[in-house]
């Protein structure tokens, strides 16, 4: 039965690998199938290694540093625009909801039962002074929002002006 | 959606005046890592890296990027602290797992093997015993240098490759006995 593993494979590998033989683990390695197996392909990998080590230098450790950092850079610029995205989304919500209460407030049918009784309720509140000023600051409000909102939306169509790595 | 980066990066400028950053630290550990603990360790475990890297995936503009790549993960990643030994053994582990994604993409097989730079190709010997090697599958090629090589013991080499401990026994049994065979046969022919 062919054995899988010997013993003293390790110890034969780690002398291949440093070079320092015993007499006796030189001799059972000349004479154990599994081990001289191991330390004829430990010392091919080995000249493999050295070749490949000796053939062309890795890249400089200075040059994976700013390529970590330039990494680090854009994933805080994307965490910093998740945001902006997010006000996008919210903007384009905001302004169909607008428009299909605008056309429905203005242009529904008579016909249709909630219409009244949303034109009644927006009256009483208009028609009470606090709820009016209430009403009036949100309008102002939205108004500032979707300027602001325009501006945002207008610089998203503009190509990037710089490098991502500035 | 890389719509409005100027804003985002006149925040992320402000950030990165903080001193965190200026002082130019990655805090992927419990402790932040420096330009200079990154260089001694980037020094100790690069030239083994890339050759392992290159070893399996035979061409040296991939295992420059892939060696990058894992560095790069290991700086931005956050870890817990580990040791030389787990460090080094946390590098093999995804530079092995990006060989494995690069695989499956199959974009390694559309380009001929590159020949590195400053190797002799006059070196009968040295071109039999790559001829050998290279006839081994990357999985071969992988288990072989982890354990004969860098000389990890068969859990080490299930953590790095992501195989069963027990199964890394007859693996490895197999391709050393693959490789034997064809470094005999190369003697041979040659």
């Amino acid at each position: 039965m062919t054995r899988l593993r010997c013993e003293h494979e390790s110890d034969v590998s780690r002398s291949a690998r440093t070079g320092f033989w015993s007499a006796g683990l030189e001799q059972h390695a000349e004479t154990c199938g599994v081990c001289s197996e191991t330390r004829a392909v430990t010392e091919a990998l080995l000249a493999e290694s050295t070749r490949i080590r000796a053939a062309r230098r890795v890249p400089e450790a200075a040059r994976v540093w700013l390529e970590a950092r330039r990494r680090a850079r854009l994933h805080l610029r994307h965490r910093a625009a998740f945001w902006f995205r997010a006000l996008r989304v919210l903007t384009v919500i905001y302004a169909v909801a607008s428009f299909s209460w605008l056309l429905s407030h203005h242009s529904a049918p008579a016909s249709v039962h909630w219409t009244p009784s949303l034109r009644a309720g927006f009256a009483s509140v208009l028609t009470r002074p606090a709820e009016a000023f209430a009403v009036t600051g949100a309008l102002l409000a939205a108004l500032c929002i979707s300027m602001g909102f325009w501006y945002l939306l207008r610089e998203a169509r503009q190509p990037l002006q710089h490098s991502p790595g500035r | 959606m890389q719509w409005n980066l100027e804003l985002a990066g006149n925040v992320v400028q402000r950030m990165e005046r903080t001193p965190e950053i200026v002082g130019l630290t990655f805090d992927a550990h419990a402790g932040a890592v420096d330009e200079a603990d990154f260089r001694a360790l980037y020094d100790a475990t690069s030239q083994p890296l890339r050759a392992y890297l290159l070893h399996v995936c035979r061409r040296p503009d991939v295992a420059d990027d892939l060696l990058q790549e894992t560095y790069c993960r290991y700086l931005l990643r956050r870890h817990p602290v580990m040791d030389e030994s787990q460090t080094r053994s946390w590098l093999f582990r995804v530079a092995t797992n990006l060989l494995h994604d690069r695989a499956r993409s199959r974009a390694d097989t559309i380009v001929a093997e590159v020949p590195e730079r400053g190797s002799a190709p006059n070196m009968e010997s040295r071109l039999d015993v790559r001829t050998a090697l290279r006839q081994l599958k990357p999985r071969e090629r992988e288990l072989l240098w982890l354990a004969y090589v860098e000389g990890m013991n068969h859990e080490e080499i299930a953590a790095a490759t992501g195989l069963r401990a027990l199964s890394i026994k007859i693996l490895l049994f197999r391709a050393r006995r693959k490789a034997a065979g064809l470094l005999q046969s190369q003697k041979r022919f040659a």
